[in-house]
């Protein structure tokens, strides 16, 4: 969890501090996946903050979370390209949702199997953004 | 080559077989279970000199098939196929997809459905299951046995030491709760549920086996993340609650089953100098 959250140190306030965003992430029912992988934008600009915000249902509620993540990193020797570098390594830009799934077992059962390769060439590369499938997210 | 895929064919110098296993499923325990619809073909070696298991899925009826027909349909083929390659890019221990064949059979389930067979990579399919087999029959040599040629499959470097068979389990089983609880933590960290994690589809080599019902969370939310509680899921649902609580309670209790010679108080959880969720970096974060 803390590679997720781009931390190469530890800290006894990070489980807290993980306590505290997942159970943000529950309470605003935010999509796991696009949340770490947006929080690497973060981690080099701020002006990531924004995105991140709208992806909660009241978008102040990660404004309180990113003021403690921001004092942490603080306290980790990482520069903030390299943060992104090794964060984006640990949160996937894609993974095999199901409605992919079932959309390619669909048209694979009537004998279109074009889906499937396509969902197969963009997850065998999933910690890549791959900004033309940015859409099957 | 494509009608061994497909199951038509054996290769030459190929003995197939089916698995028999034991397991606690769904809270119960079953002592005579079996592949009712996966044959092993056999092992190959790679270039890299590690010894695979082929396995083909869907190829027909075995002696554990029971009233099913051994045939898979092409749906859970195809989600295999997908969600274990991603779990292999993830760079997730698991079984790989080598090959997905289309039968030109029907295959009769709620509805007819094309059928298909499915060839699944292994490192083993040595499951916990394996040794709760023989466990439930007080086989304690056949269990001697397959403990040492689990640990010199699998965890080589642990086929050193006493060789006498409660130190090889002891050895063994401390193996296999390291690879297990770092498997469980990578799924926790890119929100995988595998739905069926019952002891028959525990891999001793620590690879994640079996895709049926399983998915990824789109909205995270840890009650859905422990909801399917199974066997072992109990195990996985413990780590995201002792996450949350900062208590550590799991226990792999059927582990402490396997082996009668064995029985002894689990090991300390996580294995002390190992931490889960927050890194796989080994480092300890928190006292076990």
């Amino acid at each position: 969890m803390r590679s997720k959250l781009g931390l190469s140190t530890e800290d006894a306030g990070d489980t807290p501090l993980i306590d505290e965003l997942l159970e943000r992430l529950a309470q605003h029912q935010v999509d796991y996946t696009v949340f770490f992988r947006t929080l690497c934008l973060a981690a080099e600009d701020a002006a990531a903050d924004a995105r991140l915000a709208a992806l909660f249902q009241d978008p102040s509620a990660f404004q309180g979370f990113a003021d403690r993540w921001r004092q942490r990193l603080q306290l980790d020797p990482l520069a903030p390209a390299e943060r992104a570098r090794r964060m984006r390594l640990s949160n996937p830009a894609f993974i095999p949702r199901n409605h992919r799934i079932e959309q390619a077992i669909t048209a694979g059962v009537s004998g279109n199997f074009e889906p499937f390769e396509t969902l197969g060439r963009v997850l065998a590369r999933p910690y890549e953004d791959q900004p033309e499938f940015a859409h099957s997210g | 080559m494509l009608q061994i895929l497909a199951g038509n064919v054996v290769p030459e110098g190929a003995a197939s077989i089916a698995l028999a296993y034991a397991g606690h499923q769904f809270g119960g325990f079953s002592a005579q279970l079996g592949d009712g619809r996966a044959i092993l073909l056999g092992e190959v070696v790679g270039r890299d000199g590690a010894r695979r298991d082929l396995q083909l899925k869907g190829a027909g009826r075995t002696p554990f098939s029971r009233q099913g027909d051994g045939r898979a349909a092409l749906g859970p083929v195809l989600r295999e196929y997908i969600v274990s390659e991603a779990m292999a890019a993830f760079g997730v221990p698991t079984t790989r997809a080598l090959a997905a064949v289309t039968t030109g059979e029907t295959v009769i389930r709620e509805q007819r459905l094309p059928g298909a067979v499915l060839t699944r990579v292994a490192a083993s399919h040595i499951r916990v299951g394996t040794f709760e087999f023989f466990a439930a029959r007080d086989d304690h040599e056949a269990i001697a046995e397959l403990t040492k040629y689990t640990l010199a499959r699998h965890y080589p470097a642990e086929s050193a030491g006493p060789r006498e068979p409660r130190a090889e389990a002891l050895r063994l089983l401390d193996c296999v709760v390291e690879a297990h609880a770092s498997l469980v933590a990578r799924w926790l960290g890119l929100g995988f549920i595998h739905g069926v994690m019952n002891t028959d589809n525990t891999a001793i080599s620590g690879e994640t086996i079996d895709y049926g019902p399983c998915a990824f969370l789109d909205e995270y939310d840890p009650k859905r993340l422990s909801a399917r509680s199974t066997t072992v899921d109990v195990m996985h649902s413990a780590i995201s609650r002792g996450l949350r609580s900062g208590t550590w309670r799991a226990l792999p209790k059927p582990c402490c089953r396997c082996s009668p010679k064995t029985r002894r108080k689990p090991p300390a959880w996580p294995p002390s100098g190992w931490s889960v969720f927050p890194s796989l970096s080994k480092k300890r974060t928190r006292g076990s």
